[in-house]
């Protein structure tokens, strides 16, 4: 089977000579739900920016569905590649949620049953069918996320990337996107950009690591939580209760929830 | 990420970068009262002494780099006057094949403009260059400058790459919501209307946010503004300043007489 | 001494009808360190705002009740007096660059130029604070070109640099990355330590529970639970109420409390965590 996504040897430098990705080779997979870490400024946006043709691959290349980027434009990729920005008032523009969200299959040439149904079946998955009337300066903060969300669901991509889907969002907020993310991941392939690694813990199973323009690492979360040198590097911290695991003596180092903790000191004390 | 800033200061020792901005501001307006009275050949004297004056600066090719945007006015003026200046009288050369004249006029008159224009770019690039901003600024405040127009003269050089920024941004959240902004003008033009909703509430915001952000620092306080960095004015400024008025009057009537 | 003080205070933005902050009575003291805590949209923003007096200054509105800082009457006194007296840092670290600085020097100099401060004492505070902030290799460095946690520490510097009362910050972290959201954190700390006062509105409830003093959750405008960080923190039932994520290790101890696996007081910092896996595995 083709991966959705396949980067090989890709290189990124920007007019001014700035090098934002060196040789990124990987392979993403339908159905996976992939994070990406690493620092501010680490290339973890640009490499997102080259799945869906916002950039173009200075050497290397990357295959959507085994076809280049190289000679389609994104308003093609957004088919096959929805990308959700990190902030919401980037995107919306539109006076209505109903609106907002009909722009991107709009740019499709469906027909307008067509996009009807697919507006209202977004507006379903992300809960807010309630709210198509309303003016999209009137919404709040946990709802504008489930807006510009939706408003790429809409186009029905194969693969959604989403930018800090937690960012300013409060607990319940980020409880919200957290079931939306797994819901997602019964059709779309999904990508998280995230600093949260509580958020990461739950929702992915795979970790991608960027530092400093090069990926250093490619697998398992649990693998990832417990490479105390690739965390170090890269200043993240795993989750405080997997960090209370590292600290004791004889526990196993992946533990990511409370539930797990407890199943941990009840075998080790029998 | 990159980001584009048109002409900044660049920090060098220099004798330049130490003169009081006021010196450097009158020198600069005598070059450009100077650059208008003086016909394309002694301009391009006038020119040709900017290259002591870089060297000086510690700046010596970086005052030639905005030429080349020039070359693009330059090709458009002497190929507009070259075939329809008002004023021509003399066919210089007849295209071959074609009734299509260069007039002798024309092709002076623009390079009369052209070696203006020159003039005045490569001083005014050497005064951006070697003058600090807030330096200039604080120089016109002696000058009773209002304190707020100075603040704005020197913010919109920062806030510019920040809002050039959101633009890039703004641009590629739609792109990526399958905006096509390919093809012919009106169809460009019609595609980028999404972008200005964003735009503008994305910069009033920013400027919503930088102006509180003044505020939780004292900006409108009501008293008399004092300054970190220091313009001083030294003897030579004055020295300076009336050398450069006293040459540049006799240059000008000489010139004048002649 | 009370340092703020809030007297049956509401707000309602223009445009409105119903208040954003409802009849809010709270008092800070010299020297406490409150964290405030609640959902999007619970006022907390808005109650930052206040302190400084862009509320009603600067954003039109209804203000009822009283405000004190320091003995000032916020409603009647003006923006530049306030910003002498309470330091507000905001989320995003660009916007809040001055832009009239080259470097972050000249950026930290700029509201003791705007107080007309002599040069001596402005050269003299900056050196201090450049120091205390630990930016000695970037003091020369133009400010929109460092990290994200970086200009925030600038931020925070170039407030505290006026030497106020009180520090008041509104979710200076949200915008930042793991390395920027340590780098402020270690600062804040820094500063907790020295005795200053200071009211952090955060979402970060693993950070709050190792320096705040005290907790203050925000709920639909009023001031739904105000005492001591350990008791506010490691009631669950309360965070839940108020849409607030406990601490892992609260969750962690909570659920070895239902298992019966522990019987003492929740946790709440890395060290009561580690002092009851201890305890529990010695059994």
């Amino acid at each position: 089977m083709t991966p959705i996504i396949k980067v090989n040897n890709l290189m990124f430098s920007y007019p001014n000579g700035v090098v934002a990705l060196r040789n990124i080779n990987l392979e993403i997979n339908k159905g996976e739900i992939v994070a990406i870490i690493g620092h501010n400024g680490s290339g973890k946006t640009t490499l997102v920016k080259t799945f869906n043709g916002l950039l173009k691959p200075t050497s290397g290349e990357v295959l959507i569905n085994g076809v280049s980027t190289k000679n389609e434009n994104t308003a093609k990729l957004s088919k096959i590649v929805g990308y959700v920005f990190q902030n919401p008032d980037d995107q919306i523009f539109n006076n209505s949620v109903y609106n907002e969200v009909a722009f991107g299959p709009g740019n499709l040439n469906l027909k307008k049953e067509e996009i009807n149904k697919r507006v209202l079946n977004a507006l379903e998955i992300v809960g807010l069918e309630k709210d198509k009337k309303m003016h999209t300066l009137d919404l709040s903060l946990n709802k504008k996320k489930l807006v510009t969300i939706a408003s790429i669901i809409a186009m029905n991509p194969e693969v959604i990337i989403l930018d800090e889907p937690s960012s300013g969002q409060d607990h319940e907020g980020t409880v919200k996107i957290e079931a939306l993310i797994k819901e997602l991941q019964k059709n779309h392939t999904v990508i998280i950009i995230s600093h949260d690694m509580n958020l990461v813990s739950k929702v992915a199973s795979r970790v991608i690591v960027m530092w400093d323009s090069n990926l250093i690492f490619d697998g398992d979360k649990r693998t990832a939580f417990m490479n105390s040198d690739l965390l170090k590097k890269t200043d993240v911290s795993p989750p405080i209760i997997t960090q209370l695991a590292q600290k004791i003596k004889g526990f196993r180092k992946d533990i990511l929830t409370a539930d797990e903790f407890i199943d941990e000191i009840i075998k080790l004390k029998k | 990420m990159p980001r584009t800033i048109l002409i900044s200061y660049i920090e060098r020792d220099s004798l330049i970068h130490k003169l009081n901005p006021l010196t450097k501001l009158t020198a600069l307006i005598c070059v450009i009262i100077l650059a208008f009275i003086l016909g394309p050949v002694n301009n391009l004297i006038l020119f040709a002494l900017i290259l002591p004056l870089s060297y000086i600066s510690k700046l010596t090719w970086d005052v030639f780099k905005p030429i080349r945007y020039l070359l693009i006015i330059f090709a458009i003026l002497f190929s507009i006057q070259g075939l329809f200046y008002p004023f021509r009288l003399t066919p210089l050369y007849t295209i071959p094949f074609t009734n299509i004249i260069i007039w002798k006029e024309g092709i002076i008159y623009a390079a009369e403009i052209s070696a203006r224009l020159l003039v005045m770019m490569v001083y005014g690039f050497l005064f951006v260059l070697t003058t600090h901003p807030g330096d200039l600024v604080n120089a016109l405040r002696k000058l009773k400058m209002p304190y707020k127009v100075g603040y704005i003269v020197l913010s919109t050089l920062h806030v510019i790459p920040s809002i050039q920024m959101q633009v890039e941004t703004i641009i590629d959240a739609q792109k990526s919501r399958g905006l096509d902004v390919s093809g012919n003008i009106i169809k460009r033009l019609r595609a980028y209307v999404p972008l200005l909703g964003p735009l503008f509430i994305g910069s009033v915001q920013q400027a919503v946010e930088r102006t509180m952000a003044l505020e939780a620092r004292a900006f409108s306080a009501d008293c008399e503004k004092t300054s970190f960095r220091q313009t001083v004015f030294r003897k030579r400024d004055r020295n300076i300043i009336i050398a450069t008025v006293i040459i540049s009057v006799t240059v000008g009537v000489l010139s004048w007489i002649y | 001494m009370d340092i703020l003080k809030f007297k049956n205070f509401s707000w309602t933005y223009e445009g409105f009808n119903t208040p954003i902050i409802k009849k809010i009575n709270l008092t800070i003291k010299k020297g406490e360190f409150v964290g405030m805590i609640g959902r999007v949209g619970a006022g907390r923003s808005s109650l930052c705002s206040s302190i400084l007096g862009l509320i009603p200054h600067f954003y039109p509105g209804k203000f009822e009740g009283n405000i004190i800082v320091d003995g000032v009457d916020v409603e009647t006194s003006s923006l530049s007096k306030l910003s002498t007296i309470v330091g507000l840092v905001f989320q995003s670290p660009t916007n809040q660059l001055s832009g009239a600085g080259t470097t972050v020097e000249e950026e930290l100099a700029f509201g003791l130029e705007n107080l007309g401060i002599q040069r001596h004492e402005i050269i003299k505070r900056v050196e201090e604070m450049v120091k205390l902030i630990g930016l000695e290799k970037f003091s020369s460095r133009n400010p929109f070109e460092l990290s994200g946690g970086q200009q925030q520490k600038v931020a925070i510097a170039s407030v505290l640099i006026m030497e106020p009362k009180i520090l008041v910050m509104d979710e200076p972290t949200a915008q930042l990355d793991p390395l920027g959201t340590k780098l402020v954190f270690d600062l804040i700390k820094k500063l907790a330590s020295k005795g200053i006062t200071i009211l952090l509105n955060t979402q970060n409830v693993d950070q709050l529970a190792e320096f705040a003093d005290r907790i203050i959750i925000m709920d639909k405008g009023e001031i739904a639970a105000d005492g001591d960080a350990r008791s506010i923190l490691t009631d669950i039932t309360l965070l839940k109420k108020y849409g607030i994520e406990p601490s892992q290790l609260t969750t962690l101890s909570y659920k070895m409390k239902e298992k019966k696996l522990w019987n003492k007081p929740l946790c709440l910092t890395m060290k009561d965590a580690e002092e009851m896996v201890c305890e529990v595995m010695k059994r």
